[in-house]
This record gives structure tokens, C-alpha cells and sequence, in this order.
């Protein structure tokens, strides 16, 4: 019995449904809100759970959907467009996307920022790091509300000793990202807390202040060298870019890569990852969506919300690769992926 | 005067005990004979129906087991390389008592993981054929037993091929350990119910028959030798009514002709008057009067019954505390959780000298149930109480009743016996008050486990209500028992100064009466409950171990006199019981287990049943000048008064001691306190020499 609530409790995330509105409210209005969604590499999981919310709790909406195909220059026309388009709500995808569309809480720019219609953020790993929100009770401007989806780096590292027990653990980051160092920041508090031994590499930045990834491996092989048992990833734009060369690289090190975000796990070659899954991180910002839209609320009276619960997701193949697979407790609650029978 | 009374006595001691004998002997052969069929057929049918029932929860647990390691498997990881199995089972073994082990096994039996180490015996079964063949069969498992298990084996697969046997153990001792459990709750129910039929069965014939046959064997004595003064009120029309009518008729015919023969004696101016007078009174005729007397056995049911109902919150009150427990200013967790013991104990110490100052003016009949008010309203209020403040406060209440009513039937009783029956008389009391507690903390425990702590307070409530209608019935009108004398109290303050000066009387009183009360209300009532629920025990457990208590000291009570008649040495008795009290709690304090404390209760007890006689017989030795002065009574009062300072400290000292060191360290201190007093006792005795009018017995004991 305990088996199946615990089961139940890190993947029942169907529970948020069941605080929706009712549909009545909705009916009243006879034309349909117009969500105008600015995403950063297509409409990935986060984008389609936010639309299935409207959908299954039949919330009339129309989406307008825009891609930045991970281009910088696009998001300006996209704030236009917006206001054009006289969009009742506009929700933004990651970091970049939404710094430069809604721009700083404490000094936005009428002209450049959209700072009149509602708008709901998501996927956004450091929001106050980012300068998105003042803090995590208000964002401290009248139209923006959004999700966080980052389990706290304790909860993390708890999960994963309960996966293999460890003591020594690498982090590889980009120094020219403020996500990235923020998080580097975190986590060496956390390893500090918890008594583990943290080895951190820098990856070196070339002439025109980026990194790149040839030496993504090099700085694999020197954590590796300093016998690190498993290998953080943590936030960085760069790495999830070039996720699968890292992955790889680990692998070939015999280096378990633990992620925050679910993507180095589904879409590389990570081992776990302790993250909320996009899908539901969409649906909880179409519930702040909601509750501005149907319920009324002013978005900066919104606390800027996070999943309570997170998945624990396990790359089989990988852990076929390294031979570490995970312990029998693990299994009964986690999420496997690329599972089945090799032999 | 003994002569007048000796065949009184010889009527007394011929007729009951006699009847007692042979009633008990009955009572004792009928009950037991039904009881162990009853619990043999009970016993039989429990061990049927569990067996089959473990058996299949164990298939239950084991098929999860099963899917979780073919999820495993099926999930791509090797079956002889999966991670963290052992913990896994573990963790199954942990969570099921009743599982003794759970074992994996590849396709030829040999062990791949296990919950825990297998004997040899076990593992060779796993690779005999008659395992290995539940593979070939269906879906099902098979089910084998073997060595001290039950086995059960079921198949694991991957892909509908056979992969390996999941087996799991089924402990078969497990069915016998909860019959051992049951077979002890049967045994107190046998023992508490041999003992309630005997209290009732032997008061109800005492009532109806034996108390009104000698009543009448009295009345005939008195005829015998020719006193006719006095006739038998006899209400019932049963076989002693009508002989009582009979003979009450010819009293009166007799009073009449001698009323006739003495008027026409006078009117003739016959005999003198003074001839005529010494015929009066050698007959003692002309006035009739009833002759009626009350009997002990007549407070008897309703005290035990009210006590009984007392007794039963004992093995669980302070869980039951525990349980409304909220933080208090400025105290503990656990004095707080002491206070509803301290409050209870602290009432009866202030209300009983008042109460017994009601009993002897309203009479007992009428205090008792006016006490029933208080007590049974505490009852229904810890029923219903939600905070600490409720439960102390409806405690109060019930400590006042309690006081009330035990005095009362103290009282009672005390006006009914003849002075030189008194102190057969009070051991009434304290058996019947002792038996009572045997009964209620036992019974109490087993209920509280079964229907929860707040129905065991309603059941109090109407325990206490039976044996108010009970004393209504039984205890004879207030009239008789309202004592001429409740007022002589002047100066008795000035008296009893007196009386504390004496040091060897406030060495009794601080070093050994107190000491004893706060090791019995502070570690018996307060700590043993905690302690034993700390170690995992049942309440029902908990109620039979605090019962061992008054078991002893009713047991080794006739040991105990015996000793101290050949003894001779009451201060040795009580130096050697008091130090031998607490030595319990040093020696066991450290053992963490449930026989710890059962011995602890062992020594505790039977040192106390040494102590209790002796130490009263001590105080009137000691206070032998105090007494002429100030009465016995009263001495023996004052000490009863400053021993409940003892009960109320007891709770809060041991919950400070367990708040600051915890529960092993808090007895052993405890202990050593209780054992120290002693020796501090000896030192003061020691000290102050065997000089003032010490009694020869101590002569010959000194150091």
C-alpha cells in the first residue's frame, strides 16, 4: 500500500487540475482569451502542457505561438507583435526569452518591455538571479507572474546518494553566464552543508568571451581525474546546447551525470536527473494563467510557484553503460526511460 | 466480660469460615474447569483460523515483492545485477513481524539475495527439486514447510521465461507468539474474574445467610444465658425471618406476663420491689430493644467495585496525558504529563481528613453517594477532556470523590466492628482495596487496548454508579453510623506539635513512609506506563506487570507478619525493606527490556510488603509517650497525612528526572534515592541512641 501512495505522490501531478476554475466563469465569456506564447526552441513539453491545461479544463483560448529558434534578435519583434495583436496574456519560455521580453522587475523599459499585458513566465532556473522577480511573493510589477522548476540543491543531492552514496562531486560550468554562476554559487553551498567534497572546473572562455565546445571534454577527463564519483550539471545554456558532446564525454569517463533539468536525461545521454517534468511545469504556469485571467487576479499580487514534487527520471541505457543501475527502492517511484531488454 | 463473650466468638469463627472454605474451594474448581475449557477451545479456534490467514497475506507481500523485481528486470537490468535487493527485502522482513525471511534465488536455487543470513538447512531447500519445481507449475505459488518456516514459493519471470523463485518465509513461531499474548489476557481474565466471583459470591452469602445466622446465634446466646432484652430485626421472610419472628414473639409474650406478674405482685403488696427489680434485670425484661449490628462484608462490594473502577485508567494515564500533552509555562513536557497523577494524589491528601469529618456527621451511606457526584463527573470529563488543563482539573474532581468514599467505607466500617475487631476490620479494607487494584489496572490495560482510553473512563463512570446503588442498598441507614463524637478537635495542632519533635517519628515519616509513596506513585504509576510503552509493550502487557504489584504484597503479606513477629526488629524491617525497594531499580535500571521492569515491580513489591505492617507497628513503638498524650488514632493519622506528600512529590520527581536524564537513568536515580533515605534512616536511629524508651526489640538489633 505505502508502495502505491508513494507512487502516487511523486507522479500525481494531475492533482493540480483539480484546483481549476470553474468552467462556468469561463463560459461567461463568449470569445476566447488569446494567449500569445514567445518560446525559445519550439513548442517543446512546457508549451504543450500549458495549452493541454486550457484544453482539459475547458478554458476557452486561442495560442498564438512564436519561435525564436534560439535567435536573440527575433524577441524584440515579438513584443510588438504582441501589443498588435492586443493579446490578453503573454507567456515566455526560459532565461533569455524572458529578460529580454519583460526585461529587469525593478527598471523595465515601457518602450522595449511589455510591461501593460499580463504575462506568465516559465522554465526561468534563477528567477531572482535573473533579476526577473524581486522575490518569490511577488515579482514586484503589476503584470508578471511565473513558475520556477528547479528542485532545491539539497533535495537533489539527498536524491542522489540515496541512488549510490558518494562523497566527491564534479561541476563543470561557464563563467559567461550569470545562470550558470549563480548556480555554481548554490551548489557549493549545498556541498558544503552536506560535508562533500565539491571539484569544480571552469571551462575557458575564448577571444570573444564565449566558450566553446571542443574543450568540454578536457575539462570532463580533469574531474574525472580527481576522481569525482558523479557529475552535476547544473544550469547553463551552453551545456544544454551542448549536452549530448557532454554526456558522451562523461560516459566515456565513466562519469554518471546528475542533472537539474530533465533534458540532459531524455534528450542526451545523463544518467538521472531530479527535475520537474517540463509537461507539468507548463501546467502549473497555465494555472497562474488562469487564475489572472479567469479569476481575476492582479499577476503581481501571484507568488511565483514551484512544484512541490519532483521526478526522479533515470536514463536505463546510460546506467547499462556505466553498470550502475539504480537501487530497488529507487525503481518503485522513479521514472526509466530508454528502459528494456538488451541481452 | 470474656467469658460473656466467648461463645460469640466460638458461633463466629465455627460458621464462616467453614462456609468460606468450602465456597471458595467451589467457586474456584467450577471457574477454573470452565475458564480452561473456554480458553483451550477459544486458543484452538484462533490458531485455525490465523494460520491460513498468514499464510495468504505472506502470498500477498511476496507477489509485490515479485513485481517489483520482474519491474527490474524487465526494465533492462541484469537479474543477477540488480542494486539494492538485500535492503529492499530487508525493509519487507522489518515491516512484517510475521515474515521470518525473503530470499531470491536463480533458475537452480542457487541464493542471489536475501532479507537477512539463511542457515544451511534452508538454502539446500531452495535447490531441492520439490522448490525449483514450483517454476514448471502455474502462476501460483507452493507452499512447504520447512525447519522453523513456513515456506512459500513463487516464481519469478522475465519475458514468460523463468527467471528464478522469490521465496518467503513465514515465521512459524509467529502464530504461537500471538496466542502466547492472547493465552496471557485469558490467564489475568481467569484471575480477575476467580477473584471478583469470590469477593461477591462470599459477600452476598455473608449478607443473606451467614451474617444473619449469626446474628441470631448471637441473640439465642444472649437467651441461653437468660437475657431477654433484646430481639432480631430480621426483615426477609426467609427461614432465620421466621425463627426471628418466633422468637421475638415469645420475648414479647414473656415481657407481657412478666408486666402482668408484676403488677398483680405490686397490687397484692407482696414481694418487695428490690425482688422484683432483681428479676428485671437478671432477665432484662421490660424494655425490649432491637438488636441489629452491621457487618463489614456490607461496605465490601461497593468499595470494591468503586475501586476497581478507579484502577482501571492506572496502566495508561499518563499515555493517555500524553496524548492531550501541549506545553505548559516554565514546566517540562513530562511533569506536565506527572500532573494529573500529582493533582490526584494532592486532593486526596487534602480532602480526607475533611471527608472523614463529613462521614462521621452525615453518616457513610450518605457521603458515599454524595461523593459518587464528583467522582463519576471526573470520569465522563477525562472522557471527553482535550486539554491538560480539562484532564488535571476532571482528575481533581475524581480524587475528591475518591476520597469521600473510601472514607466513608473506612468509617463505615470502623463504627461497625468492635474495637478489638479493628484491625481485622481495616486489613478488610486494604484487601478489599488491594484486590481491587489487582483487578482494575489489569483489566483496565487489556480494555484500553481494545476499545481506546476514553470508553475506559465512561466505563469507569458506570462501574462507580453500580456501586453507588450498591451502597444504597447495602450499607445500613446513617443513623447507625454517624460517630457522637465528631467534635473533639481543639488543640489537637497544639498536640501534634509534640509529636514532630520527636526525631525518630520525622525520620520515620521523611526517610521511609514518604520515600515508599513516591517510588510507588512516582515509578509504578508514572514512569512504568511511559516506560513500557517506550520499550513497545501493549497497555494490556502494561496492566499485567504494574498488577504483579499488589499481587505481592497481598501474597507475601502473611510471610511479611510471620517475619516480623520472629524477627522482633521492626526498625531492621523497615531499614532492609525501604534500602531494598529502590536496590530493584539500581541493579535493572539498564536492561531496556520489559523483564527489567517486571523485576523491578518484584523487588519494589515485595519489599513493600514487608515494610507496610512494620512500619505502623514501628511508629507506635517509637511514639509510645505521643500517644498517651495526643491517641493513637491520631498519630497514626498524622502519619497517614504526611505519607501523601510522598504520592504527590512521586510524579514530579521522576518526570524531572526522566525530562533531564531519560528513562534508564531516571530510575536508577530513583532508586538511589529511595535506597539512600534508608541508610540515612539507619544513620538517624544510629545517632540518637536506644535510649528513650525504646522498646526492647530494638535492643538487641542495634548496629
Amino acid at each position: 500500500m505505502i508502495k502505491w501512495f508513494r507512487l502516487l505522490a511523486f507522479s500525481g501531478l494531475t492533482a493540480l487540475a483539480a484546483t481549476s476554475s470553474p468552467a462556468v466563469s469561463a463560459a461567461e465569456k463568449a470569445d476566447p482569451f488569446h494567449i500569445y506564447m514567445a518560446v525559445w526552441r519550439g513548442c517543446e513539453d512546457a508549451c504543450k502542457g500549458f495549452q493541454d491545461y486550457f484544453r482539459d479544463n475547458k478554458i476557452p483560448a486561442r495560442f498564438t505561438v512564436r519561435d525564436a529558434g534560439r535567435d536573440k534578435s527575433k524577441l524584440p519583434g515579438f513584443v510588438q507583435e504582441a501589443r498588435a495583436l492586443k493579446a490578453d496574456l503573454v507567456v515566455t519560455w526560459g532565461t533569455s526569452v524572458t529578460r529580454i521580453m519583460l526585461g529587469p522587475w525593478n527598471k523595465p523599459d515601457p518602450d522595449k518591455h511589455v510591461t501593460k499585458i499580463p504575462a506568465v513566465f516559465m522554465i526561468v532556473a534563477d528567477p531572482i538571479g535573473a533579476k526577473v522577480v524581486r522575490d518569490y511573493d511577488s515579482s514586484g510589477r503589476p503584470n508578471v507572474t511565473g513558475t520556477r522548476n528547479r528542485a532545491p540543491t539539497a533535495v537533489q543531492f539527498k536524491a542522489l546518494q540515496s541512488y549510490k552514496k558518494f562523497k566527491r562531486i564534479g561541476l563543470i560550468y561557464n563563467t559567461n553566464e550569470l545562470n550558470a554562476r549563480l548556480n555554481a554559487a548554490q551548489v557549493r553551498e549545498t556541498a558544503k552543508e552536506m560535508g562533500l567534497d565539491l571539484i569544480e572546473v571552469t571551462l575557458p572562455l575564448g577571444e570573444d568571451g564565449k566558450p566553446s565546445p571542443d574543450t568540454i571534454e578536457a575539462a570532463v577527463s580533469e574531474v574525472a581525474a580527481k576522481k569525482a564519483e558523479f557529475l552535476y550539471m547544473g544550469s547553463s545554456s551552453f551545456l544544454t546546447k551542448f549536452r549530448k558532446p557532454f554526456t558522451e564525454a562523461a560516459i566515456k569517463y565513466n562519469l554518471p551525470v546528475a542533472a537539474g533539468t530533465e533534458v540532459p536525461v531524455t534528450k542526451a545521454g545523463g544518467l538521472m536527473a531530479i527535475a520537474s517534468r517540463y509537461y507539468n511545469v507548463g501546467q502549473l504556469a497555465a494555472d497562474q494563467a488562469r487564475r489572472v485571467l479567469v479569476d481575476k487576479q492582479s499577476p503581481g499580487e501571484i507568488r511565483i510557484r514551484r512544484l512541490r514534487r519532483f521526478s526522479f527520471i533515470i536514463n536505463m541505457e546510460t546506467a547499462r553503460k556505466l553498470k550502475l543501475y539504480p537501487p530497488m527502492e529507487i525503481l518503485r517511484y522513479a521514472e526509466v526511460i530508454k528502459a528494456g531488454p538488451t541481452q | 466480660m470474656a467469658e460473656e463473650n466467648a461463645p460469640e466468638f466460638v458461633a463466629e469463627n465455627r460458621l464462616t469460615p467453614m462456609v468460606r472454605r468450602r465456597l471458595f474451594a467451589l467457586i474456584t474448581v467450577v471457574l477454573v474447569a470452565s475458564s480452561v475449557f473456554l480458553s483451550w477451545e477459544s486458543l484452538q479456534l484462533f490458531e485455525n483460523s490465523l494460520t491460513p490467514e498468514l499464510n495468504k497475506k505472506a502470498e500477498v507481500i511476496g507477489l509485490s515483492a515479485v513485481g517489483d523485481v520482474e519491474r527490474a528486470v524487465g526494465l533492462g537490468i541484469p537479474f543477477t545485477e540488480l542494486n539494492g535487493v538485500g535492503p529492499y527485502l530487508s525493509e519487507i522482513g522489518k515491516t512484517y513481524p510475521e515474515i521470518e525471511y525473503v530470499a531470491v534465488t536463480d533458475v537452480s536455487g542457487n541464493l542471489l539475495y536475501s532479507s537477512r543470513n539463511l542457515n544451511a538447512k534452508t538454502m539446500a531447500f531452495f535447490k531441492s527439486p520439490e522448490a525449483l519445481d514450483t517454476m514448471a507449475g502455474a502462476d501460483s505459488g507452493s507452499s512447504i514447510e520447512i525447519d522453523a518456516a513456513h515456506n512459500l514459493a513463487l516464481p519469478l519471470k522475465n519475458a514468460d521465461k523463468a527467471i528464478g523463485l522469490l521465496h518467503v518465509g513465514v515465521d512459524k513461531q509467529f502464530v504461537q507468539r500471538q496466542l502466547n499474548d492472547i493465552f496471557f489476557d485469558l490467564v489475568i481474565i481467569l484471575i480477575v474474574g476467580l477473584l471478583v466471583a469470590i469477593e461477591i459470591t462470599l459477600a452476598l452469602v455473608t449478607f443473606y445467610v451467614t451474617a444473619p445466622l449469626e446474628r441470631l446465634d448471637r441473640v439465642l446466646a444472649l437467651y441461653t444465658r437468660g437475657n431477654f432484652s433484646q430481639v432480631l430485626v430480621h426483615k426477609s421472610r426467609d427461614a432465620v425471618g421466621s425463627v426471628a419472628g418466633f422468637l421475638e414473639e415469645c420475648a414479647r409474650k414473656l415481657n407481657e406476663r412478666y408486666e402482668r406478674v408484676a403488677a398483680s405482685v405490686r397490687a397484692a403488696g407482696g414481694a418487695p420491689a428490690s425482688r422484683l427489680e432483681e428479676i428485671r434485670s437478671r432477665y432484662g425484661l421490660g424494655k425490649l430493644s432491637k438488636y441489629f449490628e452491621g457487618s463489614i462484608v456490607d461496605a465490601r462490594i461497593p468499595l470494591f467495585i468503586f475501586s476497581f473502577a478507579e484502577e482501571l485508567q492506572k496502566s495508561f494515564l499518563p499515555l493517555f496525558v500524553k496524548q492531550v500533552y501541549e506545553p505548559v509555562p516554565y514546566l517540562t513536557e513530562e511533569v506536565v504529563i506527572g500532573l494529573p497523577i500529582a493533582f490526584f494524589m494532592g486532593v486526596i491528601a487534602l480532602a480526607t481528613p475533611f471527608a472523614g469529618g463529613w462521614a462521621d456527621k452525615y453518616g457513610s451511606r450518605r457521603i458515599f453517594i454524595i461523593g459518587l457526584i464528583p467522582a463519576v463527573a471526573g470520569y465522563i470529563g477525562c472522557a471527553a477532556a482535550t486539554t491538560i488543563y480539562e484532564l488535571v482539573a476532571w482528575r481533581s474532581a475524581t480524587a475528591l470523590g475518591y476520597a469521600m468514599i473510601t472514607i466513608s467505607c473506612q468509617g463505615y466500617i470502623a463504627a461497625i466492628v468492635t474495637r478489638e475487631n479493628r484491625a481485622k476490620g481495616m486489613a478488610v479494607f486494604v484487601g478489599v482495596l488491594m484486590s481491587a487494584s489487582m483487578c482494575g489496572t489489569a483489566i483496565g490495560g487489556i480494555l484500553a487496548d481494545r476499545i481506546g482510553y476514553r470508553l475506559v473512563f465512561v466505563l469507569a463512570a458506570v462501574f462507580a454508579l453500580v456501586a453507588g446503588a450498591i451502597a444504597y442498598r447495602m450499607l445500613v441507614a446513617d443513623e447507625d453510623t454517624i460517630s457522637p463524637k465528631a467534635k473533639e478537635k481543639g488543640g489537637i495542632f497544639k498536640k501534634l506539635g509534640g509529636v514532630f519533635r520527636n526525631v525518630r517519628f520525622v525520620a520515620i515519616v521523611f526517610l521511609a513512609a514518604i520515600p515508599a509513596k513516591i517510588i510507588l506513585t512516582g515509578f509504578l504509576y508514572f514512569i512504568v506506563p511511559l516506560y513500557l510503552f517506550s520499550l513497545g509493550s501493549s497497555t494490556a502487557e502494561t496492566g499485567r506487570i504494574m498488577m504483579i504489584y499488589p499481587v505481592i504484597v497481598i501474597a507475601l503479606g502473611p510471610a511479611a507478619s510471620w517475619t516480623a513477629d520472629r524477627l522482633g526488629s521492626m526498625m531492621w524491617m523497615l531499614v532492609v525493606g525501604c534500602f531494598a525497594s529502590g536496590i530493584g531499580l539500581v541493579l535493572f535500571n539498564d536492561w531496556a527490556s520489559v523483564w527489567g521492569v517486571v523485576l523491578m515491580v518484584i523487588v519494589m513489591g515485595s519489599a513493600h510488603a514487608f515494610t507496610k505492617a512494620p512500619q505502623i507497628a514501628f511508629v507506635m513503638e517509637v511514639c509510645e509517650a505521643d500517644m498517651e498524650n495526643v491517641g493513637r488514632t491520631t498519630v497514626l493519622g498524622l502519619l497517614r497525612t504526611m505519607e501523601r506528600i510522598g504520592s504527590v512529590l512521586g510524579p514530579i520527581i521522576a518526570a524531572t528526572l526522566v525530562g533531564v536524564f531519560g528513562y534508564e537513568k531516571a530510575i536508577m536515580y530513583m532508586g538511589m534515592i529511595i535506597s539512600g533515605s534508608a541508610v540515612l534512616f539507619l544513620a538517624v536511629f544510629a545517632m540518637s541512641g536506644r535510649g528513650s524508651g525504646a522498646a526492647p526489640a530494638e535492643e538487641k538489633s542495634g548496629p
